[in-house]
Formats: C-alpha cells, sequence, structure tokens
C-alpha cells in the first residue's frame, strides 16, 4: 500500500522538522563548544579551582654555639568542616563527649556551622592525636590537620631575648619578632580543585610555588653563659634581698652580645619575655658613670696625676644643695678619688672640665641614643642638658645622676673602654644561614666612633682596676681572672620625680676582664638591695662569679685550668675534665670514670669504649653521667643505649653518632625511647624521643 | 488477508544499519554514565560503580526485550493495546499512593526495582494510537468521535503526568499524540483547536498572572546569553564550552562535581561534552539523526497504515525525548527534567528507547520497496 498524498506530506514536513532540529542544535552546539569555549573554560577553570598556601618551616635559632634554642616539632590540630546538618550534629556530639560538654553546647561553643571552617583545638598533644587517630567512630566532619609549633629547648632561659610566636607561627616579641621575615620564609602556593560543594577535592603532585623555608639564625648569644647569668642574677636578688637585678654582658672587641637577663621576682613569669628591660628601660647608673666622666677628663688632658684634691670631709656645700661622701675623704690623688668613688673629687675635676664638656662626652660614648641592636622598644636613654649649667648640675651629672641609660648603653660603654676606646655597634645575630646551610647574610663588627684616646684609655684601665684591686670593688677581685671595673650605688629618684629616696638604693657594677687582654665587658644592676644596698657588695661579687663561670664554660679561650679555680675560694662549682675513654675496656673505662668522680652509662655490659659524649678534656661538673657506647669485638652492629633520664643534647649526641635520625618532642630529658635500650641498630632510621622537663 | 500480513511479515531481513546505530548509542551511553556517574556513586554509595552496574543490567535486559519483540507480529497482537493503554493509566494513578521521591510520585517501587509509568505509557499510547487510529471504522476527521473517544483518554494520562509533576514528560505525549493525529490524517482545525486554547492559557497564566514569569524571563534571556539562566542552564553551558572541540577527556570532567546538577540523568549531555567534546557530542546526534531518518523511512514504506503510524509514533517519541532534552542543556528550551535516550541513567527510560527501536527494526522487515 503505498502513503496517500497527505500522509507523504505531513511525513515529509516531519523530516524537515527533524532536520532543523538537527542543524539548530549543531549549530548552537559549535557556538557554545567553539565560540564561547575559551570563556567558559576560564569560568569553569575558576570555580573548579582554587590555591591553598602551603606553609613554609619556620627557620631554626642557634646560639654562638649551634646549639639550638628555638625549634619546630610537630603538633595535630583539631579542626571541624561539616558538610551537612547530619554531620554536624553527630560531630557536636562527639566533642561534647570528647571534652565532657553540657550536651547541645558544642555548637554554639565552638560556632558550628555547616560548610564553614572552625578550629576546635590546635596544637592537642600526640595522646589525643593517636587516640583520634585510631576511633573509628570519629564523625565525618572532625579533621585533624598537621602543623609545626615553636619549641624552646631551653624552656625560660634566654627567653626575653628570643620572645615568642603566636599560634600561627608569627613572631610577636624578641628576636622572633624582629627577624620574623627572615625566620617566616615565603609561603607556597599550591593548585587544588574543588567541587561543587566547596570541597577541596585533588591537590595537583606540583605545587604552583614551593614554599621559600625559613632561613636560620645563629645569635651571638651563648646560651650556657646566659643560663649563667640568668642564674646568678636570681641567686643576687635572693641573696641581696632585692627588688630586680640586670645583666648584659658582650665580647668588647666585636660587640656581639653574650648574655643579657632581666630578673624580677614580683613579675609573674619573671623570665617569660614582657619586655628585654637592658634594652627597654632606663634607670639612673650613679657612680658607675664616673668612667665615663673620668675618661673625657682624661682625653681633655686636664688631669694632673700627681696632685691632690681636698675632698671636704664627705661635705661639700654647692649653692644650696650639699654633695656627700660616703666617707669622710680628705686629701686625695686622682687616683684614690675612683678608687674611692668620692662624689666631691669627681665634682671638683668635672667644674673645671665643664658642663658642656661634660655633656659631649656622655653623648660621645653614646648616651642618649639608640645602641642599634635591632630590637624593638630600644630606649635612647635620657641626657640632661640645661641651658645655663650650675655647678651643682655638673657635679650630679658627673657622678651619674640626672642622666638615664640603658643596661645596653652602659655596657656598650664599658666595652669602648675594655677595647681601647671604640664604641661599638652591640648585635644579636651573627649571620642567616639558609636551609641549604650557606650562610647568606654576616653581621661583623661595626664601629660607631672613637669615643678616647689610646693613650687615655690605658691610664683609665689602670684606675678601674685599681677600684677592683685596693677600692670599693674588692669583692670583684677575682684570683682566676684580673677584671675591672667601677662600682655604682646611686639613690633611686623619686616616682614623682622630685628628688630621691634616701633609703632605696640602685647597687651596680660594670667593668671588663681579663684585665690584660680585655674579652668580655659587661654590667650588672641590683634594685633596692637591703641591708646591703652597696654596688661593691652586691653587684661586684655577682659580676665575679659571672666572670669566673665565663672562664669555665670556654676553656679554650682562657687558658685557666681547673685548679685555678680550686684555688679560689669563690669558685662557684667543682668542675673536673672528662678522662678521654675510647678504646679502653668497659672495666677499666669503669675506673678511670671513678678516679674521675664521674658515672658512666653504657650500652652493654662488657665490651670496647668506641665513643663516648661529652668528649674527652671537657670541663663538666663533678658527678657528671657520661654516655659511652661499647662494641664487642666479635659483632659489627651497636646496640641502644637507655636514653632516659638523659639530656636531649646528650641523646641527639648519641643518635648523630650512630646515624639515626631524631624525632624529639617535648622538651627536657628523654622519658621515652621509640627504640628499646638493647635493641640491635641495624637497618633502623628514625628513633623517636619523648621528653618531660624535670 | 491474514495470509498477505504474514508475508509480507517476512518480507525483508531486519534493518542492520539500525541495530547497528542502536548498539553504538547503548555502548556510548554506558561508557558515558559510567564517567558521569562514578564520583557521585562513590560519594553517595560508595562504589564507583554502583550506577554503572545498574545500568549494564539494564542494557542486558533491553536487548532481551529488544529479541523478544522483533520476532512478536505486532499487528496480530495490537488488539491487546486497549486493555494496555487501560493498565498503564491504572499504573500512573498508582504512582501516588507511592512514597514521594524528590517531592514527586513518579516512580513505582517493585521489589528492589523502580519503574517510571510515564515512560512505558508513551509506547503503550503510541501502539495504542497506531491500531485505533488505523481503525478504517473510525473517522478522525468527526470532531465529535475524537472528543468523544480520545480527548478523555488522552487527556487522562496528560493530567496524571502532569501532577506527578512531571511537566516534560507531560509535553512529550502531548506531542507526541498532535503529531500523531497529525500523521494520521486529523484535521489541521482539530490539532489547532489543542494546541491554540493551551499555548494561549500558558502565555495568559506566565504574562498575565506572572507564575513563574522569572523563570520564563531568565529563560528568554539564556537563549542569549546562556550566563544569564538559571543556575542549571548556566552551568550546563559552561559545561559544554569547557568542552571545546575536542573535550577535556574521558574522566577528566570538573563539572560533574556537583556543578552540574544530575550530571548522570538529565544534564548528561552536558557532562559528556565536557568530557568528549563537540566531536563526541556530534557522533552522538549522529547517530540519534541516523536512527530517527531510518525510523521516519521505515514508517514511509510500511503496507498499512498500522504499520505507518506505529514506526512514525516510534521514532517521534524518541526524537522529541532528544529534540527537548538536548534543547534544555543547550539553553533553547526552558529547564524540564528529561532523560536523554541511550545516554542517561535510568532503567525504565533504557528499556522504553530500546522497545521503540526494537518495534522499528519488527517494522523494518515488513518494509515495501
Amino acid at each position: 500500500m503505498k502513503r496517500t498524498r497527505s500522509e507523504r506530506i505531513r511525513l515529509g514536513l516531519l523530516y524537515l522538522a527533524v532536520c532543523l532540529f538537527f542543524a539548530v542544535a549543531v549549530a548552537r552546539l559549535i557556538h557554545l563548544q567553539v565560540f564561547k569555549s575559551s570563556q567558559y573554560s576560564e569560568i569553569v577553570k575558576h570555580q573548579s579551582s582554587g590555591k591553598v598556601g602551603i606553609p613554609a618551616g619556620r627557620g631554626i635559632i642557634y646560639d654562638r654555639n649551634g646549639r639550638i634554642v628555638a625549634d619546630n616539632i610537630s603538633r595535630s590540630s583539631l579542626y571541624v568542616y561539616a558538610l551537612s546538618h547530619k554531620e554536624l550534629k553527630q560531630v557536636s556530639r562527639y566533642l561534647e563527649k570528647l571534652f565532657n560538654l553540657k550536651p547541645g553546647t558544642a555548637e554554639s561553643r565552638y560556632g558550628l556551622k555547616v560548610r564553614k571552617f572552625r578550629w576546635i583545638k590546635r596544637h592537642i598533644s600526640d595522646e589525643l592525636a593517636d587516640r583520634l587517630d585510631n576511633d573509628t567512630t570519629v564523625p565525618k566532619g572532625l579533621h585533624l590537620r598537621q602543623e609545626t609549633k615553636r619549641m624552646y629547648p631551653w624552656g625560660t632561659i634566654g627567653k626575653q631575648i628570643l620572645g615568642f610566636t603566636d599560634i600561627d607561627n608569627n613572631g610577636q616579641a624578641g628576636i622572633e619578632l624582629t627577624c620574623n621575615k627572615i625566620l617566616a620564609g615565603k609561603k607556597g602556593w599550591a593548585d587544588i580543585r574543588r567541587d561543587g560543594l566547596r570541597n577541596l577535592y585533588r591537590i595537583k603532585e606540583t605545587a604552583l610555588v614551593k614554599p621559600v623555608p625559613g632561613q636560620s639564625v645563629i645569635l651571638t648569644i651563648d646560651w650556657r653563659f646566659q643560663e649563667v647569668l640568668e642564674e646568678e642574677l636570681r641567686r643576687g636578688v635572693d641573696t641581696f634581698n632585692a627588688k630586680a637585678g640586670m645583666g648584659v654582658f658582650v665580647d668588647c672587641n666585636t660587640g656581639e652580645v653574650l648574655a643579657m637577663a632581666h630578673y624580677d621576682p614580683s613579675e609573674q613569669h619573671p623570665m617569660k619575655p614582657v619586655k628585654l628591660r637592658p634594652v627597654t628601660d632606663q634607670f639612673e647608673p650613679g657612680s658607675i658613670f664616673k668612667a665615663i666622666t673620668v675618661a673625657g677628663m682624661l682625653d681633655a688632658g686636664i688631669i694632673d696625676f700627681s696632685d691632690s684634691t681636698y675632698c671636704e670631709k664627705g661635705k661639700w656645700k654647692l649653692g644650696k644643695r650639699i654633695l656627700h661622701d660616703d666617707k669622710k675623704h680628705e686629701w686625695l690623688s686622682f687616683r684614690q678619688i675612683i678608687e674611692l668613688s668620692s662624689n666631691i673629687g669627681v665634682a671638683k675635676h668635672a667644674i673645671e672640665f665643664g658642663g658642656d664638656a661634660l655633656y659631649e662626652t656622655a653623648r660621645r660614648f653614646g648616651f642618649g641614643e639608640k645602641p642599634g641592636i635591632g630590637l624593638g622598644g630600644e630606649t635612647r636613654g635620657r641626657v640632661f642638658c640645661p641651658e645655663k649649667w650650675s655647678d651643682y648640675t655638673i657635679s650630679a651629672l658627673s657622678i651619674g645622676h640626672s642622666i638615664a641609660v640603658s643596661g645596653l648603653q652602659m655596657a656598650m660603654a664599658f666595652a669602648a673602654i675594655a677595647n681601647g676606646g671604640e664604641l661599638l655597634k652591640p648585635h644579636l645575630v651573627l649571620c642567616n644561614i639558609n636551609s641549604e646551610g650557606q650562610v647568606t647574610r654576616r653581621f661583623d663588627r661595626e664601629v660607631v666612633r672613637r669615643v678616647m684616646k689610646k693613650s687615655s684609655v690605658d691610664s683609665l684601665q689602670a684606675f678601674l682596676r685599681g677600684v677592683v684591686e685596693r677600692g670599693t670593688a674588692e669583692k670583684a677581685n677575682s684570683s682566676a681572672v684580673a677584671i675591672a671595673g667601677k662600682t655604682g650605688t646611686a639613690e633611686l629618684p623619686r616616682t614623682n620625680g622630685r628628688g630621691y629616696y634616701k633609703n632605696k638604693f640602685v647597687a651596680s657594677f660594670a667593668g671588663f676582664f681579663p684585665y690584660d687582654n680585655p674579652s668580655v665587658a659587661g654590667i650588672i644592676v641590683f634594685w633596692e638591695p637591703e641591708p646591703i644596698h652597696y654596688g661593691g657588695h652586691t653587684a661586684a661579687p655577682v659580676f665575679r662569679r659571672i666572670a669566673e663561670r665565663y672562664l669555665v664554660l670556654n676553656p679554650d679561650y682562657f687558658a685557666v685550668t681547673h685548679q685555678t679555680l680550686e684555688e679560689t675560694e669563690s669558685a662557684t662549682e667543682k668542675t673536673i675534665e672528662t678522662p678521654d675513654l675510647v678504646g679502653r675496656d668497659y672495666h677499666i673505662a669503669l675506673a678511670m670514670a671513678k678516679e674521675h668522680d664521674i658515672t658512666i652509662r653504657a650500652n652493654m655490659d662488657d665490651g670496647i669504649v668506641v665513643w663516648q659524649y661529652p668528649e674527652a678534656d671537657r670541663l663538666v661538673f663533678r658527678g657528671e653521667q657520661v654516655l659511652v657506647v661499647l662494641k664487642s669485638p666479635d659483632t659489627s652492629t651497636l646496640s641502644m643505649p637507655n636514653l632516659r633520664g638523659l639530656s636531649i643534647r646528650q641523646a641527639s649526641a648519641f643518635l648523630a653518632f650512630a646515624g639515626i635520625t631524631g624525632r624529639v618532642s617535648g622538651h627536657g630529658r628523654v622519658v621515652k625511647q621509640s627504640i628499646k635500650p638493647g635493641e640491635q641498630l641495624t637497618g633502623k632510621k628514625i628513633c623517636r624521643l619523648e621528653c618531660r622537663p624535670i | 488477508m491474514v495470509q498477505r500480513t504474514k508475508q509480507s511479515h517476512h518480507k525483508r531481513s531486519i534493518d542492520e544499519h539500525l541495530l547497528i546505530a542502536y548498539l553504538l548509542s547503548l555502548v556510548f551511553g554506558l561508557v558515558v554514565v559510567y564517567s558521569t556517574s562514578s564520583m557521585i556513586a562513590e560519594s553517595r554509595f560508595g562504589s564507583h560503580y554502583y550506577f554503572f552496574f545498574r545500568q549494564l543490567i539494564w542494557a542486558f535486559l533491553s536487548v532481551i526485550a529488544m529479541i523478544f519483540i522483533c520476532r512478536l507480529d505486532l499487528k496480530r497482537y495490537a488488539v491487546i493495546s486497549a486493555p494496555a493503554y487501560l493498565l498503564t493509566l491504572g499504573l500512573l494513578g498508582m504512582v501516588f499512593i507511592m512514597t514521594p521521591y524528590n517531592g514527586a510520585h513518579r516512580w513505582l517501587q517493585l521489589g528492589s526495582i523502580t519503574v517510571q509509568p510515564s515512560e512505558f505509557f508513551k509506547v503503550v499510547m503510541v501502539y495504542y494510537l497506531a491500531f485505533s487510529l488505523s481503525n478504517r471504522n473510525r473517522d478522525i476527521r468527526n470532531t465529535k468521535e475524537i472528543i468523544i473517544r480520545y480527548v478523555p483518554l488522552i487527556g487522562a494520562a496528560l493530567a496524571l503526568i502532569l501532577l506527578e509533576p512531571d511537566l516534560g514528560t507531560t509535553i512529550v505525549v502531548f506531542i507526541t499524540a498532535c503529531m500523531m493525529f497529525f500523521l494520521a490524517g486529523a484535521r489541521i482545525k482539530h490539532l489547532l483547536m489543542a494546541a491554540i486554547p493551551l499555548t494561549a492559557t500558558a502565555v495568559f497564566l506566565v504574562f498575565g498572572l506572572g507564575y513563574k514569569k522569572a523563570r520564563v524571563i531568565d529563560y528568554l534571556a539564556a537563549i542569549v546569553d546562556p550566563l544569564k539562566g538559571s543556575y542549571q542552564a548556566k552551568q550546563a553551558a559552561l559545561t559544554l564550552g569547557a568542552g571545546g572541540i575536542f573535550g577535556i577527556g574521558l574522566g577528566e570532567g570538573r563539572q560533574k562535581l556537583f556543578f552540574l546538577p544530575y550530571p548522570h540523568t538529565d544534564f548528561v549531555f552536558a557532562a559528556a561534552g565536557e568530557e568528549l567534546g563537540l566531536v563526541g557530542l556530534l557522533m552522538f546526534l549522529g547517530l540519534m539523526f541516523y536512527m530517527i531518518i531510518r525510523g521516519l523511512k521505515i514508517a514511509s514504506r510500511q503496507p498499512d497504515k498500522f504499520g505507518y503510524l506505529l514506526a512514525s509514533g516510534m521514532t517521534l517519541s524518541l526524537f522529541i525525548n532528544v529534540a527537548i532534552n538536548v534543547g534544555v542543556v543547550t539553553s533553547l528550551l526552558p529547564v524540564t527534567g528529561l532523560p536523554l535516550p541511550f545516554m542517561s541513567y535510568g532503567g525504565s527510560s533504557l528499556l522504553i528507547s530500546s522497545a521503540a527501536v526494537a518495534v522499528l527494526l519488527n517494522l523494518s522487515r515488513r518494509m515495501e520497496s
């Protein structure tokens, strides 16, 4: 049967409609997929991809001897990202159980919302992280993220200098803040893909911009010396019943700060970084400033050493005011004036010297200007310059009143006296090193200006040595090292700015050592010591003890044997040199240890010593434990010693020797080790050490 | 008469070209379903293959159904199309007693599988209309006859599908029915009587009463610039555009990750366009075009009016489905949810589309040269 004409026409129309549709569809597809393609691709790329920051590892801070003083450890942080209300409810219920919260409070407490990122707890304990990792009931929206946390292996020691970082590892104070840019490095960026629900979907294999790890910073501080300074300040404040103590020690030939601390027991955390007061705070120096006054007068050549000056029996009327001496001195030579610290003697010479010259000397020595150590909040101090000098104002300035200085300024001034007359710029950073270990920037000795003629430096140094040998600072006299310096006992200015307290003092001692070949200059200050308030009896002996302990710490620089120290009644520690045990049989080593008054910890009961720490000929305290590694002659492998109770340094030294990477968490002493004592070390790569402060 | 039918029944072998085009579409669809559904399947059911395996089973069933249909004498069993029509109408009513899914009563739960009666209704209606309109006792040019017999029957089905609600299928069914009347030789007057009041009502609803006016305006804007359309239209256009000429590679699609809605069902055409590009889509459209043209050719060479109407009706139902789905995805038509034959995930759609092709293959054996 043939189609009717009508049917053929109608079917033909349908053909036409079909062709028309396909033509339109193809045209539209060409429109969208060819002509609009690049525009639409961009939009799709934009909405389905994103960038995510890759944090750069923060640089490590070392002390001048390469000890790590600020490090990074890995910590887990807990956050919520829930995709639905159901997930959110599960997460809330889980958190309430986990943290023992009241049911129904977690959502408002943490501000949880669907598809919103919320931190729950940053840097959770390893214990909790392990528990969450192994818990299969953890709901979907609850996640852990690995972060790094700043860790300070020395605890509070030097913390005022180091400062701290916030939880996002941004420096907030101290070196962490000053060197933040160098330490922080540069964040990297990675391409990620998102889906329509804003989930991160895939991170492409290669980072778009790799993070540049932060550079490490090597400080000029010697952390063991810093420890000594802080300990001595604490002891001094306790012993002398003082309100606070402060100390700064610098290498007088380079301007490198070796140690710097402030201790005030009334502060909530005395050693936590509130402020680095030796840099930020100023005080009236009192008699230690006489060294500067004398430096100016010697340089000007107005002193005749053979002359004697009448010291008015301790009371000298100057206009309406009276200048006092501590003792009723009569005729004193210039040398004696300094050794005995006669205010009247110095003032009489200063009046002759003149106010402007005196003011100029103070400015020359760096007072009234920032020393430029590069830390935040550095004070410039205050040097008083009246329009017209009176005898009284001159004499006040000459003995260190009506002037305010920082501890650092005074230390640098004494460093100038010690190094032959050059005022140096103090610095805290020796160099920066990048992640490849190359030095990127070195901070060298920088002279601010010459402040004294070389010829007058010798006389001044001799006077200052005399102060210690015969004068007010006899208690600073050490038989181990020749110390030179000047004491100060200043009345504390009233807080209302009018006059001085008659019973509150600032006791200080500033000086340098060794006298023959000055290497370290420094200052010690105690606020309001009672009842003994003289600098010569408080600050001076503390300075001496610190100087002596410096020698113990740096036996290579000073040919001081422990015998000379033992002879001095003031040696604060009993020290000993470690014997060389390497190559000896275990039993012989034991006997040697007994003889040297040290103890030994070994990894086995028998064998030959192949390694020891501390190494031979190191000064250590008596009773110190020496870690030795024994090897039996018939095997080639090492076995793990018991590291528990050892310091991180000692444990790390062993791991380095054994070629094992140490992963340290916490600080203090080792309490747990992942490789058990006695285990063979062949094939072992990593050892985790858990530490806790004791 | 019976003898003659039998003879013509065995006149030729089946249309192999159509069979090959069908099998290629089937494979093409399976690949696309896997690629576009795997991520969603993973996130919802924990297995990449969740949707793919189901579709594979349906494809298998479809091929079996096709072999079965090819062997039937469709004209002899045509008498059962009337009760089948009523039965399907009953099924369309039954969906309302099922619990709604996504707010719609479209599915019937039969054990572990779900079927969409409206999909089955499409082929049953075509079968029934081919049977009924080819009956010499019916005068389809008679207004009274049409109003009494066909308007209630088809109107009831349209009303039920519209109430599900499934506007897309309603339109497909309506247009298919109208076109079959048109091809059967109905008066243009009658067709206009059906089309004009409906169009007028729609225009009045939208522009007079403002019903969904914003969506319609969105749609009109999207014809010119798809980015100004609704979220779905915009994402579909972006997805197509991102594919470009050659696509970004099978499985590499980004838009299926929850940007493009229903990437494995209603918007599968766009998702495939991103991965396979213009080239891939033209291949698929080419297969569809070929099958439809082939179907119309089979229709035109049928020995009787029944075969003519049945073949053209089946072809029409395929064509209208393809046309509306592709129109929606390319922002040429307003958004309405309709599966794309052979490519969208969904058993009912695949089975019914296969059945339509099977009917064409069956009829291809009766073709006259």
